[in-house]
């Protein structure tokens, strides 16, 4: 597992973890049955607040990548192809809502940004 | 694991005001406020060396008006830099030190000399001023106490002496028995290691959350000093005003799409300035 965390980011700490791992998780780096860190352990390792750690776990939790047995720690959830296909999905839609606003606010028109996306992509 | 109910002191010029507040077993909590809020007073109240004149403080269930000494067993405390008996070398003062905690532990003192380079054939009065707290906060940490409350440990500590102590404080609490409770004025500090912050302001207990949660509900927002509204002026908690321009710290639910404003993340002295900035309306 890697994980990157910038205190300087606008972004929560919280969510930049749920990010990182959940996209490993998407593309199989982390895969199913991974047992992953402990929420205190991660705290200690990364050097940030244990709170944190566990937001990011339940987002994770909430979202279906991860379970959690009382006792033994976390895993990553089994999935089949057409699931994990679905989840790169929707990942990549919450980053494309993301940024809508900006476009919206300069004005560019889905026609355009669909142009856009195909020149540069 | 430590419980503050209603907690209130009452000084000629100065007084706790119902102060309550919980601190969860395992975590770290940062106890942040002004000059003269009264932090030390309410540590000193928890542990009974400043006797409140009304509240309940519970530790592990015990009421501290019962059962002092149980409970004091149970709390490793730093009120101050070691500064007494200056003239004895720190071996022979902390051999007496150590004979009032039943619980001391003597590897665990060993190695925290260790870590803070910390020679015991020294004077106290040889000691930087950065050393000395070093030493106050390696006795609080040598009593295998379940709670460490400890006032301003990081003051007069360089950069790196901090980053080690934060370190130290990250390991205790890892296994989730043990708590830390430390007041600070550098809140850069509690961004690096603390789960929950306790701010107070005059004796007033102001803020009292997880710290991520005080982090995300809070915005800094700049702008033209004619943005600055009177509809905005009433949402805001504190701003300050410049010939140019004005700042200000908002709650996020409080922001509306017509605000003409910069948002910024504050970081947490943003809070603790603001909040002290608060407008009298």
């Amino acid at each position: 597992m890697d994980i990157v965390i910038s205190s300087k980011s606008d972004k929560p700490i919280s969510l930049q973890l749920y990010e990182q791992i959940s996209s490993q998780i998407a593309v199989g780096d982390l895969y199913p049955g991974y047992s992953l860190p402990s929420v205190r352990s991660l705290a200690r390792e990364l050097g940030i607040g244990i709170v944190t750690v566990q937001r990011a776990y339940e987002m994770l939790e909430a979202e279906q990548f991860i379970y959690s047995k009382q006792g033994k720690g976390s895993f990553v959830c089994q999935f089949d192809n057409k699931e994990l296909d679905e989840t790169k999905k929707r990942l990549a839609a919450k980053k494309l809502k993301e940024n809508i606003p900006y476009y919206k606010n300069l004005g560019i028109s889905l026609e355009q940004l669909t142009q856009l996306l195909k020149r540069e992509y | 694991m430590l419980k503050v109910e209603n907690l209130c002191k009452n000084y000629e010029y100065f007084s706790i005001k119902n102060v309550s507040f919980e601190l969860p077993k395992g975590y770290i909590t940062g106890f942040i406020g002004a000059n003269g809020a009264g932090k030390t007073t309410t540590l000193k109240s928890i542990l009974n060396l400043v006797h409140p004149d009304s509240g309940k403080i519970t530790i592990a269930g015990k009421d501290m008006g019962v059962d002092e000494i149980a409970i004091k067993r149970e709390i490793g405390f730093m009120l101050g830099p070691v500064d007494y008996y200056a003239k004895s070398r720190i071996g022979k003062t902390v051999g007496v030190y150590k004979r009032f905690f039943p619980n001391w532990d003597e590897q665990a003192y060993k190695n925290y000399l260790d870590k803070f380079s910390l020679n015991e054939n020294k004077k106290i009065c040889e000691l930087s001023a950065g050393m000395k707290v070093k030493l106050g906060v390696a006795l609080a940490l040598s009593q295998n106490a379940k709670l460490l409350i400890l006032d301003e440990p990081t003051s007069g500590l360089d950069p790196v002496a901090r980053d080690e102590l934060l370190d130290v404080f990250r390991e205790i609490v890892e296994s989730g028995e043990r708590s830390v409770l430390f007041s600070t004025h550098i809140t850069s500090d509690l961004e690096k290691c603390a789960d929950f912050i306790i701010f107070i302001r005059n004796g007033e207990l102001i803020l009292n959350s997880a710290k991520d949660d005080i982090m995300e509900s809070h915005l800094l927002i700049s702008g033209r000093k004619d943005a600055l509204t009177q509809s905005l002026k009433e949402r805001v908690i504190g701003f300050k005003e410049t010939a140019y321009n004005f700042t200000a710290l908002i709650k996020t639910d409080n922001i509306i799409a017509d605000d003409e404003v910069i948002k910024e993340k504050p970081n947490l002295e943003d809070i603790m300035v603001y909040y002290n900035k608060e407008k009298s309306l």
